[in-house]
């Protein structure tokens, strides 16, 4: 039965108590993303009352100390928000216990740690389990937790785990494979904080929830897609990291084709966390895979070289730390993805990705078709195309181009933009990514959260592309920091009459 | 401030208001964005504190940015009615670009008080929703303002009679009251003691005792009823009219009782049988209120469902 006193349009979503056991609570992604955004969750009182954290990492501290810690970065990364009040009482909730992952001592250590906190707090048995370590240890600490009896229990057991999931389909696979034998998939949450951006959550509302939008939303209507994933920084001292990814595995594997996909699933039946993940899962199956002798004209990889940018000297991707001198990694990735349904057959959906680009910017911008007929001839502005940008940062909002008679006689056009600010017209402050993907795991509700089948989709695609792409030696650098990447993703767009906008 | 007031003066002032601003933003580099996602029209009461009410207005702005209208009555006033424009504005965190909404202001003299309907008709947004904050019931009596209650698709009261309410929601319009939006946290509290493994003992709850300050205690009492109607039960509710340090509401089954009661504070105390827990409330005020009924854009379905059982024991009482 449903409880007959709810009321979902007033009533918070009632958050269940549990405690939230950190691996990795040492490192950049606990200090920098968890716990400020587990402490702005208990400053707007998200959190139940009992809500507690364990952090466990290898460094010997006390339950003190980490608190100091972590009270220094939330005050760094939460800024002037920071209530030293909110904090003492959010404090009383968190806990340290060194550990080694490898170890089965510590696991049985924290289970008897959740029990006594779970005691004292009067927290119910529900466990969050979050994987902040090296993907290389998610498999053990999976295999530890279940061997030490704490993957199950009365309430749940929740177990979240940070991309990368795996470097490619057969280790994704193996991934899975080694946590489903402690966690079931249902229990395995992989996080993919682009999805709890709040203008890609909009995607969904903008499309869904007006009418005038999905009838355009095909390839009647759309040229094209360019979905864009710019940083201007460089690989910032993880070069040895970097190296091994990529900016192919690292963005495009799960961000953006997860954001292309919610961009061009099919309508879901309800918006129930697994109906809206089919219809997601659905449209990464139906791309096109390439075939490798297709790969180098529908895929670019690129290297930035050094510049000299506003007076300053940057270092090319070989100069950097870590990095090797004849590298081949791709610090730049441009992909021609093609869906073969039939709302989209024949309709390129343009990545890119890179690093040391002119400025931070990820959006998606669709390009309609021109009018059918041009009665306005012998100039050159009113070719400008319509386009809708939904602009996911830094600046969230939407965008509509499309073109105006300009004051005066005579019939001049120029494009115009409308746009609609996220912020101005909403001015309450939007959550960050992993302050919804927390709470979503807390509650219950994986709707933004990546599958297996989905993971394995996108494997599939950027497999392909892989494959080609390490079998072959590309004369890098192709590209100077703080440009648009190389020659040859122009070319790419060219080759089908596009050619790509200048965020 | 125009010479005459007429709508048309008042649009005029406003659109010299956004060249103004504009030129200011133009100046500083930053520019000026104006926003604005419904119209809201208040009507305040003979009696309010006006400051108060103009601070609540600037404090909703940023989270749901209007062309606000505010009426205001004066009972001194020499001249019959005036109007200003202005605008409320404001930067958000990190960004240098003011956001801007405007605010008309009306003053009549009581005896003028037929002449700003007319004047207000013409003034709403195009193709947004219009809200009417209506402060003081008696205005919608004055000849024309019934005129501004059928323009808005929500109105929203201060603690109006129930009935008064319940007419509203008969003509079909969206409509809301703050005496229903102070019990959204206790009502919360309410449904979490009875999430999960809880529902199973509604059915048997024979009775419920409500006392609680007017009008909030019949709406309380009434969504009780329903809840428990709809899990099975067939409960007597008796409504007793009390002040607010003494709210407190009582569920009796045969083998169960439970009380939620104001505690000293903001603060609720629960008890099940002889166990009690208390429970902190976060303190309430007209603009967290507004605000969480401007967050509401159409009908309320749960208030609407219990208005009329709440009419109904607001006129048994």
């Amino acid at each position: 039965m449903d409880n007959p006193f709810q009321d979902p349009l007033r009533f918070e979503r009632h958050v269940p108590e549990c405690v939230m056991v950190i691996f990795g609570a040492n490192g950049d992604l606990t200090k920098r993303k968890l716990m400020p955004a587990l402490y702005r969750l208990a400053y707007d009182r998200r959190l139940s009352t009992g809500f507690s954290v364990i952090g466990i990492s290898r460094t010997g501290m006390t339950d003190d100390a980490f608190r100091e810690k972590m009270f220094e970065s939330v005050k760094e990364f939460v800024g002037d928000g920071f209530d030293p009040e909110v904090w003492n009482s959010f404090a009383q909730g968190v806990f340290y216990l060194p550990g080694d992952v490898g170890d089965l001592e510590s696991y049985r250590r924290l289970g008897e740690r959740i029990g006594e906190i779970s005691k004292t707090r009067e927290v119910a048995s529900n466990v969050l389990f979050y994987l902040a370590t090296q993907p290389s240890q998610y498999a053990e600490i999976a295999q530890g937790l279940g061997q030490a009896g704490l993957a199950k229990d009365s309430g749940w057991r929740r177990l979240v785990v940070e991309k990368p999931f795996g470097r490619d389909l057969e280790s994704a696979r193996e991934l899975s494979e080694k946590l489903h034998r402690h966690f079931p998939e249902s229990e395995v949450w992989r996080i993919d904080h682009y999805l709890g951006k709040e203008t890609v959550q909009n995607i969904l509302a903008f499309r869904f929830g007006n009418g005038i939008f999905e009838p355009l939303w095909n390839r009647r209507y759309v040229n094209h897609v360019q979905i864009t994933g710019a940083e201007s920084i460089g690989v910032e001292g993880r070069g040895a990291y970097y190296q091994e990814a990529g900016a192919l595995r690292d963005m495009i594997q799960n961000h953006l084709l997860q954001v292309m996909a919610t961009v061009a699933m099919e309508p879901s039946a309800s918006f129930r966390p697994d109906s809206v993940r089919d219809e997601r899962s659905k449209l990464l199956r139906s791309i096109r895979v390439w075939k490798p002798e297709e790969v180098l004209e529908n895929a670019v990889p690129g290297q930035y070289g050094p510049a000299r940018i506003g007076g300053e000297e940057m270092p090319g991707f070989r100069q950097e730390q870590g990095v090797k001198p004849d590298s081949q990694t791709d610090t730049y990735a441009a992909v021609t993805v093609l869906v073969d349904n039939w709302r989209w057959a024949g309709i390129p959906f343009y990545i890119r990705t890179g690093k040391r680009l002119p400025k931070r910017v990820s959006e998606i911008a669709i390009q309609f078709n021109e009018a059918p007929l041009q009665i306005f001839n012998h100039q050159e502005d009113f070719r400008a195309p319509n386009l809708l940008i939904l602009r996911i940062q830094p600046e969230e909002g939407i965008s509509l181009k499309f073109v105006s008679k300009r004051p005066g006689a005579g019939m001049t056009l120029r494009p115009v933009s409308m746009d609609f600010n996220y912020g101005s017209s909403f001015g309450e402050r939007s959550p960050e990514a992993y302050e919804t993907l927390l709470l979503d795991a807390m509650i219950g509700d994986a709707t933004l959260y990546t599958r297996q089948d989905m993971v394995e989709a996108s494997w599939t695609v950027v497999d392909a592309i892989r494959q080609v792409w390490d079998a072959t030696k590309f004369e890098f650098p192709n590209y100077a920091a703080g440009s648009w990447g190389p020659a040859q993703a122009d070319e790419m767009l060219a080759r089908r009459g596009h050619c790509w906008r200048r965020p | 401030m125009s010479a005459t007031v007429s709508p048309e003066n008042i649009l005029k002032d406003l659109g010299n208001l956004w060249v103004d601003l504009a030129r200011q933003g133009g100046q500083g580099g930053s520019g000026v964005l104006r926003a604005c996602t419904m119209t809201l029209v208040v009507l305040c009461g003979e009696h309010d504190d006006q400051q108060a009410i103009g601070e609540t207005i600037a404090r909703l702005m940023p989270q749901h940015p209007s062309r606000a209208i505010v009426v205001r009555v004066s009972r001194s006033a020499e001249w019959s009615l005036q109007a200003r424009v202005f605008a409320q504005c404001w930067t958000p965190f990190g960004e240098r670009r003011h956001i801007c909404a405007e605010e008309i202001e009306i003053t009549s003299a009581e005896s003028a008080l037929s002449d700003v309907a007319p004047l207000i008709l013409p003034l709403p947004v195009a193709d947004l929703p219009v809200v009417l904050w209506c402060r003081d019931v008696r205005l919608l009596d004055v000849p024309g303002f019934a005129g501004i209650e059928s323009l808005a698709n929500r109105v929203i009261f201060n603690d109006a009679p129930v009935p008064i309410v319940q007419s509203v929601l008969t003509q079909g319009k969206a409509v809301g009251d703050l005496a229903w939006t102070r019990l959204t946290r206790w009502r919360e509290l309410i449904a979490r003691i009875f999430a999960n493994r809880g529902l199973a003992v509604l059915p048997n709850f024979s009775q419920v005792k409500v006392r609680w300050p007017a009008p909030s205690g019949y709406y309380m009492a009434a969504w009780l009823e329903d809840g428990l109607r709809r899990a099975g039960a067939q409960p007597r509710v008796e409504v007793d009219i009390a002040p607010a340090h003494e709210r407190r509401i009582e569920l009796v089954s045969p083998d169960l009782s439970v009380t939620v009661s104001q505690c000293s504070g903001q603060c609720a105390e629960i008890r099940i049988n002889d166990a009690a827990h208390q429970s902190v409330l976060p303190e309430t005020s007209e603009y967290s209120l507004m605000r969480e009924e401007l967050a509401i854009a159409g009908h309320d379905p749960v208030f609407e469902r219990v208005l009329p059982a709440a009419a109904r024991l607001a006129v048994s009482s």
